[in-house]
């Protein structure tokens, strides 16, 4: 389960992890030990809590057995019990994976499925929040970028040059939304007495990917793993010259993990 | 008359339910900025639990998910 593959990681972080549902001691109990799971998972078979926190599914029948189950929601919580982020899956197979949280929620670095890739002007390592991937998983994808000495790009706000780009191959299955751009800086070209917005340094952009269940994403997963490719366009200029614009490809390669549709013993259940 | 003046209304109750609706899954729970109530439940070694015992000193991530068993 990815949760407890990055408790060690949250818990670092210093944010504790627990997860609800209408399920017995006895069946979480037998869960836990299967799946090797230690942080803690709540019981709460009368959906007391579920109804307090107003995240009840109604649209389960009262006589339904699986009436009680919450809407599947994440939450952040600051020590006071404030909510800092709240995540609300569309079904129950989705989920913002715990590393995703890290990554963009706590400046995690601690990440997987790293690569990088050398052009004349700068230096791209690719890496993501996790390493192992299942459907319904929202991860995040980071590109960190490290220019040259004296080398700048232009910031996608900027008119009239090339500016940085990220895309991203499109393939069924799979959901890109869109990258995040660090803040850019001012740069006063003096000969054409230009502003131009520029990044120089280091830089990180950061988006999510949704990656499908293992039937939309059909051929695409190959003995177990699961490659995604994207791209990074840019236009690099030092302070005597602009050079040709150059495309990077980037790419991610996830284990792919089936779902366990193991269930807990027939005395246990509902 | 009395028809004239009601029948209007259906589709204006089937807009308002299909807000309702939507509302219902796309609001549902404390938002962002509000304080979640406290609570205590027992985890799955049958120690009682509330969110002071749960969260670490920046906090605590909280799932609600549907059923560990299917």
């Amino acid at each position: 389960m990815q949760l407890e593959r990055k408790r060690g990681d949250l818990e670092k972080a210093g944010v504790g992890i627990a997860a609800i549902s209408f399920d017995s001691t006895a069946t979480l109990g037998h869960f836990a030990e299967r799946m090797n799971i230690s942080f803690a998972m709540l019981s709460d078979p009368e959906s007391k809590i579920i109804r307090e926190f107003g995240l009840l599914n109604k649209e389960v029948p009262k006589d339904h057995q699986f009436y009680g189950i919450p809407h599947p929601v994440e939450f952040l919580l600051a020590p006071d019990r404030t909510v800092q982020v709240k995540y609300h899956e569309e079904s129950y197979r989705d989920r913002f994976t715990a590393g995703r949280v890290l990554v963009r929620e706590l400046g995690s670095e601690s990440g997987a499925a790293r690569t990088s890739t050398r052009s004349a002007h700068l230096k791209v390592t690719a890496w993501a929040s996790d390493g192992i991937v299942r459907g319904g998983n929202r991860l995040a994808l980071v590109l960190d970028v490290d220019l040259n000495e004296k080398m700048h790009v232009y910031a996608p706000s900027v008119e009239g040059y090339i500016p940085i780009e990220w895309q991203m191959e499109e393939a069924q299955g799979l959901t890109h939304y869109d990258p995040e751009f660090p803040e850019s800086r001012t740069l006063h070209l003096p000969a054409i007495n230009e502003t131009v917005p520029v990044y120089e340094g280091s830089i990180r952009l950061v988006r999510d990917i949704m990656v499908g269940q293992g039937r939309a994403l059909g051929d695409r997963v190959k003995d177990g793993k699961l490659t995604i490719r994207g791209s990074l366009r840019y236009q690099a200029c030092d302070d005597r010259m602009c050079y040709l614009p150059t495309t990077l490809p980037v790419e991610w390669t996830f284990v792919f993990e089936e779902h366990d549709r193991t269930r807990v013993p027939e005395e246990l259940r509902r | 008359m009395e028809t004239s003046l009601r029948l209007p209304r259906a589709p204006l109750v089937a807009a308002a339910l299909l807000v309702l609706m939507t509302m219902s899954l796309w609001a549902a729970g404390p938002e962002v900025g509000e304080k979640i109530p406290d609570f205590e439940a027992v985890d799955q070694s049958g120690a009682t639990r509330d969110f002071a015992s749960l969260a670490g000193e920046k906090g605590l991530l909280l799932l609600f998910f549907r059923s560990a068993d299917w």
